[in-house]
């Protein structure tokens, strides 16, 4: 319990103490909900109705969507709200996510947790980009806005386009 | 565009000081069709008052913030429409779309309209404490067309009557009435695109 506390405490430094921000909601509720996943019923069961309040008011009001199963990393930020779907095998730390992106199983595939993408530490998600299938997203790695991403993305590249072309980051974009 | 030296952003009244509060925001109204239903003149009204009460001197300011704060969250997770009050914005902008439209800009000229899931913003975050650079963010100019799920991304400048289209990244300078498309995007000549009509 104190390490829950204590990543939501990092949370809330993550969200840089802004309530109103959808994404730091979502990210609590979720939490929460993984933390108490073994507890007993008692404990569990009106941890698990106020959770999915939470879900299906960030979901009707803000459009964003994070599914229990995913495995969700430390101090991951949500920027502003609007058509997020995140149904991610995992997602990283340090990760950063923004409006309109949807991360899920490529056309055809059936929508669960082993044909969902890998999002690893520090990558960077662009506004509306949009990863589908079992691959993986390199840790650091940035994928540019409105890109439509379909195959591995390796660490520390720039994804861009439709479908996205991995570049080498410039030496002057790399991470300090 | 070389902006005059001014003092801490959002500190004093931006809205466009050549024409009167109500008239202004007649105007706002105008742009949108003349419809009270429009999200994006509900949007734009709400910013024209978070600058107006900036003329308003403290502690009379202290209630209106209140008021400014409540609408702008409620236009933010009604409307999906996320327009801060201190980005400079000019005359008749029209936001044509509710959902995911966050306007992150320096500036914004008269005339320009945004479609709905456009995104205006920092490029890079900076640092590692997440925090965006405010000079990070782009100038859109007079009569610029941004279309809808366009990202206008980092330090740059759209110049006037450019059109953005839809769907398109844009993370360079577009010059005057150029039209970009594409992810990244490039300048075409859009009557070579569109088939001509008779």
């Amino acid at each position: 319990m104190t390490s829950l506390s204590r990543v939501l405490v990092e949370d809330l430094r993550t969200y840089r103490f802004d309530l109103t921000e959808a994404g730091l909601w979502v990210t609590a509720a979720h939490r929460v909900r993984a933390a108490t996943a073994r507890a007993p019923a008692p404990l569990r069961l009106p941890v698990r109705a106020a959770t999915a309040l939470v879900d299906l008011a960030a979901d009707r009001l803000f459009g964003i969507r994070l599914p229990a199963e995913v495995e969700l990393g430390r101090r991951v930020r949500i920027w502003h709200h609007g058509c997020i779907r995140l149904a991610a095998r995992a997602i990283g730390d340090d990760v950063h996510l923004r409006p309109n992106t949807t991360l899920g199983p490529a056309r055809g595939a059936p929508d669960e947790p082993a044909s969902w993408p890998t999002i690893g530490d520090g990558a960077d998600i662009g506004a509306g980009a949009t990863i589908l299938g079992p691959l993986r997203v390199g840790t650091r790695a940035f994928v540019g806005a409105n890109s439509l991403v379909l195959a591995d993305v390796p660490d520390d590249t720039v994804a861009l386009g439709v479908p996205a072309r991995a570049l080498p980051r410039r030496r002057t974009e790399a991470a300090p | 565009m070389s902006a005059p030296r001014e003092p801490a952003r959002g500190s004093r009244d931006g809205n466009p000081t050549d024409i009167g509060w109500f008239a202004l925001v007649r105007e706002d109204l105008r742009a949108h069709g003349g419809r009270l239903d429009a999200p994006g003149f509900w949007a734009v009204a709400v910013h024209r008052f978070g600058n107006w009460r900036m003329r308003v001197r403290e502690p009379w300011r202290a209630p209106l913030t209140l008021l400014y704060r409540a609408a702008f969250q409620a236009i933010r997770c009604g409307f999906g429409i996320d327009l801060p009050y201190d980005t400079k914005l000019g005359r008749r902008v029209r936001l044509e779309q509710p959902g995911a439209v966050v306007v992150g800009a320096r500036a914004i000229g008269d005339d320009v309209v945004i479609r709905g899931s456009a995104i205006l913003g920092v490029r890079r975050r900076k640092g590692d404490d997440g925090r965006d650079g405010d000079g990070d963010k782009p100038i859109i100019e007079h009569g610029v067309e941004i279309g809808a799920r366009a990202c206008v991304v980092g330090a740059v400048i759209v110049g006037h009557d450019a059109v953005i289209l839809a769907n398109t990244v844009v993370p360079m300078d577009v010059p005057p009435h150029a039209v970009a498309l594409g992810v990244p995007a490039r300048l075409v000549d859009l009557r070579r695109l569109v088939a001509p009509r008779d």
